[in-house]
């Protein structure tokens, strides 16, 4: 059965439209109110490159966002890791950031910032940058105090410390909050975009949609499968590199189950 | 790999008082005076929280003695952490799971190269260094596929790799078994034997502090202090038999004695 394991995902979402498919039929529900999934990604096959028009302004936008974030959380974080100080002062900031629905601020972000895609970007980092700061802190901050005390022996750096140390221990946490972060830049974008007035873009296509009442249905649920294309696209693509970097990290089994140093 | 000059390490009067948020404040140890002659093992034994960590670490200059001085040489502890004269190790083998095991044992000669003067070790001299604690084909190997005999092996060669004048070994067989703990205090003699340094090695095992040592110091807890300084020096490796020799008895129970008058003063002096 292990063998077969990595067909489960795609067992659980085909599964998944084929009941939702069945259910359509059976009780004969109008296309307008719950559309069939067949119909839909027959929609999109046919009018793949109108999506695609729609879909790459998006991707652009959560990919630069998201890096944009993760540069700066990386940033941020390596500082955190050194002073407890400005790590509790940043993450006030940043839970105040997390707990306020970017819905809110998205039009003061596009009166301070102008129209255009740029503040679009700005939105997307800032909804993406709370989980790689929290993630990236962890994973600076907590290496193991023996293997700290360990290089003060030879009287290493700080900067030794955190190259050679801190550094490589955040690896799996970063990834860790990237994959969270990966999901929240597509709705950073699609929620940023009808705030910017665009004229492009998945979020400014499913407004659209949203508007024309009943003859929007198949371009609504056309847009809402692409989004969860590309996010899942996202999220294997950082799945594969948290499986090269984690084989790369491999856990350490020598030092569990130790004790703790004695004073 | 250069030979350690002989270094003498010398405590004077040092105490370390840790402050504590509500009551008093701990004396973890307290007027610890002694000298400890170029290339001799010492080791410390006592109960749990009489400050054998606390010592070890004052003598390497990872913590600041509250009064007294630690003196390698003439220089202070610090003096001589910045200058790399300390081989350091720990309880638990502390190998960092994204390195090899040559990696490891090379890591601790990567940093301050500059104001040691000490150069990162070559690929050799720590091929040479692993295969002496006997993990010849274990260069590549990932410490989650080591044993936890052969960790502390890395962790060994990690601290001998230095070529460090002073060895301090904080417990580091404790969590091994006791086939295990034979075969590392050989290999422990061997490298000793080898590089001559200054070794300070606390434990809390009884027949391991005998067959080591050249001198067993006793210390009780609460405050910490040396209550007796045993002289040793049985053969080393311990040849087969060592253990039911009348030196080894009587040695074994000096030893035990001293450290029973530890424990007791170290429960009085929690109850008061």
């Amino acid at each position: 059965m292990r063998r077969y394991l990595w067909l489960a995902p795609f067992v659980g979402i085909a599964g998944f439209l084929g009941v939702w498919e069945l259910f359509v039929r059976i009780f004969d529900i109008e296309s307008y109110k719950l559309p069939r999934p067949s119909d839909v990604l027959r929609d999109i096959v046919t009018n793949r490159s109108a999506y695609w028009y729609d879909a790459w302004p998006t991707i652009v936008v959560s990919v630069a966002g998201f890096a944009l974030a993760l540069v700066i959380a990386f940033a941020v974080a390596s500082i955190c890791a050194h002073s407890s100080f400005v790590e509790r002062a940043v993450s006030a900031i940043a839970i105040v950031v997390l707990v306020t629905p970017l819905f809110a601020y998205g039009a003061a972000i596009v009166l301070w910032v102008g129209f255009g895609y740029r503040p679009i970007v700005l939105m997307v980092a800032i909804v993406c940058f709370p989980p790689l700061l929290f993630n990236a802190v962890s994973g600076l901050r907590d290496i193991d105090p023996l293997a700290h005390e360990l290089l003060r022996s030879v009287h290493a750096s700080r900067w030794e410390v955190y190259r050679r140390l801190r550094v490589p221990n955040a690896i799996p946490s970063l990834i860790a909050g990237a994959k969270v972060s990966a999901g929240l830049s597509l709705v950073g974008a699609v929620i940023g975009e009808p705030w910017a007035f665009l004229d492009r873009g998945l979020g400014v296509l499913i407004r659209k949609a949203a508007a024309a009442g009943t003859v929007g249905g198949p371009l609504l649920w056309g847009s809402i499968f692409v989004l969860g294309l590309i996010g899942s696209f996202a999220y294997l693509a950082i799945s594969g590199i948290e499986r090269i970097a984690l084989h790369w990290h491999s856990a350490s089994s020598a030092s569990v189950g130790v004790s703790s140093p004695s004073r | 790999m250069h030979e350690p000059s002989p270094t003498t390490v010398r405590c004077v009067g040092l105490g370390r008082t840790y402050a504590v948020r509500r009551g008093d404040p701990v004396h973890a140890l307290d007027g610890v005076d002694l000298t400890l002659e170029p290339e001799t093992i010492t080791v410390l034994i006592g109960p749990s929280g009489c400050g054998k960590s606390t010592l070890l670490r004052l003598i390497g200059g990872l913590d600041t003695p509250t009064s007294g001085e630690v003196r390698i040489g003439d220089r202070t502890a610090d003096d001589a952490r910045q200058a790399k004269q300390f081989g350091f190790v720990p309880q638990a083998p502390t190998l960092l799971s994204w390195r090899s095991a040559r990696d490891n044992v090379r890591l601790l000669t990567e940093v301050n190269v500059n104001a040691s003067g000490k150069a990162a070790s070559s690929d050799a001299e720590v091929d040479a260094m692993l295969a002496a604690v006997g993990l010849r084909g274990f260069e590549s190997a990932r410490p989650s596929t080591l044993s936890g005999g052969m960790a502390q092996r890395v962790a060994l060669a990690r601290a001998f790799v230095l070529g460090a004048d002073v060895l301090l070994l904080d417990e580091p067989f404790a969590a091994l078994d006791e086939l295990t703990r034979a075969e590392m205090r050989r290999l422990l003699c061997e490298l000793w034997a080898a590089h001559r340094s200054t070794v300070v090695f606390s434990t809390h095992d009884l027949n391991e502090a005998v067959l080591l040592a050249d001198r067993v110091i006793v210390l009780s807890g609460r405050p910490g202090r040396i209550i007796a300084d045993i002289p040793v020096g049985l053969t080393r490796p311990a040849p087969e038999g060592l253990e039911d020799t009348a030196a080894f008895g009587e040695a074994l129970r000096s030893v035990r004695t001293a450290l029973r008058a530890a424990q007791q003063q170290t429960t009085i002096g929690r109850a008061s």
